[in-house]
């Protein structure tokens, strides 16, 4: 058993003590949570919801409420680390930078979906959905999409306070690399949520399921591999 | 069809026109870093001049 | 820079392919049988979208090899690449309007291509963002290195699953029989559009390279 800790327990460590803190203050959970709200309120009136139309735009607005708040909320992954130089600390310890970046993007990971499961109720409310089976494959997409967006996001969010763009550069580069993976949640939200409809057979997992999510599986992986080859890169001084 | 030409005309005219401007800018940046260098280069030599 | 000789040559290379190519197109060429003339954007466009693809995988090759070796001169290739790159597709989203609007009778539809060629080229407007909204230095270029690879492993992704939600709007034809005619116009255009994107690329990059030697001069004289 060698003394050095492993990547793991680095990432287990260094998880933990974003959670706790998160867990203490809920500074970043729940300013966004109110925030999906409102994102939904105005799409309600900026898009007059009502009626048969709901099912064709629900899905869209869903993801799109929530990839515009993970963008506010995906700013503040490095702010913890700004205060009192802790960024040199961590990386003057014998931290893997991998290590680093694994445990800021499944912190943002766990915090989206966090997000995406307080916001769901208020979407049902308003969309009129019943509870049922369906909410087992969506809360699969609700995670491979919180991590296409974490794995990008966490990465870009490092650069983001050495730019005169400040806090527009993570939203002029990530979005247009999200759309795909909007493309597939949107696309496997309408599949699922079509079980949600009084009166519409279900099943568990609807075929034309299987080609979204494993599309966004793939963009899951691709991005996280990528990114967190990268992070090295962004993080060395 | 003679729409079709009006709209071929602007792809191409535009395309051109875009081109000669981008390669104005490049020729006149050009001589503009080339005047900086030179410029540059004589005061260094004066400089030297001087302290020798 | 042109006073170089090898650019000399290849400006001239450059000039007579380009007469060549536009007398191909316009006077070579035959008439399209159901769209007509404006058909003859087609040359043009589609060079210009390879020119640019061309363009996205040089930036990552220079992001890629800035990376490895931080030598100045792999970033300043990154950087003029997307420059470049920026260019030709904005002349792509710039003639495809145009030839859809004669033939279909509106500017624009999210179809695969045209979308996919809108995304990309936002991707890389970001890409030159980064660079602009840097603090010159080291820093910045390491970040633009960083994006610059992201934004080319994005780009197959972003074909491949817009063609699956735009399946339906394709308005370009998959496969299309070209008369000899047409393909020949079609395979001077490619040469005369490499020619001219090596022309620029040299173009840029000895300009790059002379704004450096500039950038180091001026630091040597304040001392």
């Amino acid at each position: 058993m060698s003394a050095v800790p492993s990547t793991w327990a680095h990432t287990r460590i260094l998880l933990r003590k974003d959670l706790v803190a998160e867990w203490r203050t809920k500074e970043r959970l729940s300013p966004m949570v109110f925030f999906v709200l409102l994102v939904l309120l105005v799409f309600n009136f900026g898009f007059e919801l009502g009626g048969a139309a709901l099912w064709e735009i629900g899905p869209g607005v869903l993801w799109t409420s929530f990839v515009f708040a993970s963008l506010f909320g995906l700013q503040r992954t490095f702010a913890a680390e700004g205060a009192n130089d802790c960024l040199d600390g961590l990386l003057a310890a014998p931290v893997e930078r991998g290590a680093l970046y694994l445990a800021k993007m499944l912190g943002n990971v766990l915090f989206l979906l966090g997000v995406e499961l307080l916001t769901l109720p208020m979407f049902g409310l308003f969309f009129n959905l019943t509870p049922g089976l369906y909410l087992l494959p969506l809360f699969v997409v609700f995670l491979l999409g919180s991590a296409s967006v974490a794995s990008i996001g966490t990465l870009f969010a490092a650069m983001a306070g050495h730019s005169r763009l400040r806090e527009f550069l993570l939203p002029l580069l990530v979005l247009p690399m999200l759309i795909p993976a909007l493309i597939s949640c949107v696309a496997a939200t309408g599949v699922i949520l079509e079980g949600g409809i009084p009166g519409r057979g279900t099943e568990l997992w609807p075929a034309e399921l299987t080609v979204h999510v494993g599309m966004l599986g793939l963009f899951a992986v691709v991005f996280t591999t990528l990114a967190w080859m990268l992070f090295d890169f962004v993080i060395e001084e | 069809m003679d729409t079709g030409l009006i709209y071929l005309a602007i792809a191409y005219g535009g395309f051109f026109a875009v081109l000669a401007g981008f390669l104005y800018r490049i020729v006149r940046r050009d001589g503009q870093l080339q005047a900086s260098v030179d410029a540059l280069e004589a005061r260094l030599e004066a400089s030297a001049r001087v302290e020798s | 820079m042109i006073s170089l000789p090898m650019s000399r040559i290849l400006s001239i290379v450059v000039t007579l392919a380009m007469l060549v190519a536009v007398c191909a197109v316009f006077l070579y060429a035959p008439t399209e049988r159901q769209m007509g003339d404006v058909q003859r954007i087609f040359y043009f466009h589609v060079s210009a979208a390879l020119s640019a693809a061309t363009a996205y995988f040089l930036v990552f090759l220079g992001s890629v090899q800035y990376l490895r070796t931080r030598a100045d001169r792999w970033d300043r290739f990154a950087k003029v690449s997307a420059e470049l790159g920026i260019a030709f597709s904005a002349f792509v989203l710039f003639s495809g309007p145009l030839w859809a609007r004669p033939i279909w009778g509106v500017f624009w539809r999210w179809e695969p291509r045209l979308t996919t060629m809108l995304i990309t080229f936002t991707i890389y407007v970001a890409y030159l963002m980064v660079r602009s909204y840097g603090e010159p230095g080291e820093r910045t270029q390491r970040f633009a290195a960083v994006v610059g690879i992201v934004a080319f492993v994005n780009v197959p992704l972003v074909h491949y699953s817009i063609n699956m939600w735009a399946a339906d709007q394709q308005l370009h034809p998959p496969k299309v029989e070209l008369d000899p005619a047409m393909l020949y116009t079609k395979l001077i255009c490619y040469f005369t559009f490499a020619c001219l994107f090596t022309l620029l690329m040299r173009l840029r990059l000895q300009q790059e390279r002379q704004a450096a030697r500039l950038e180091a001069l001026s630091r040597r004289t304040q001392q």
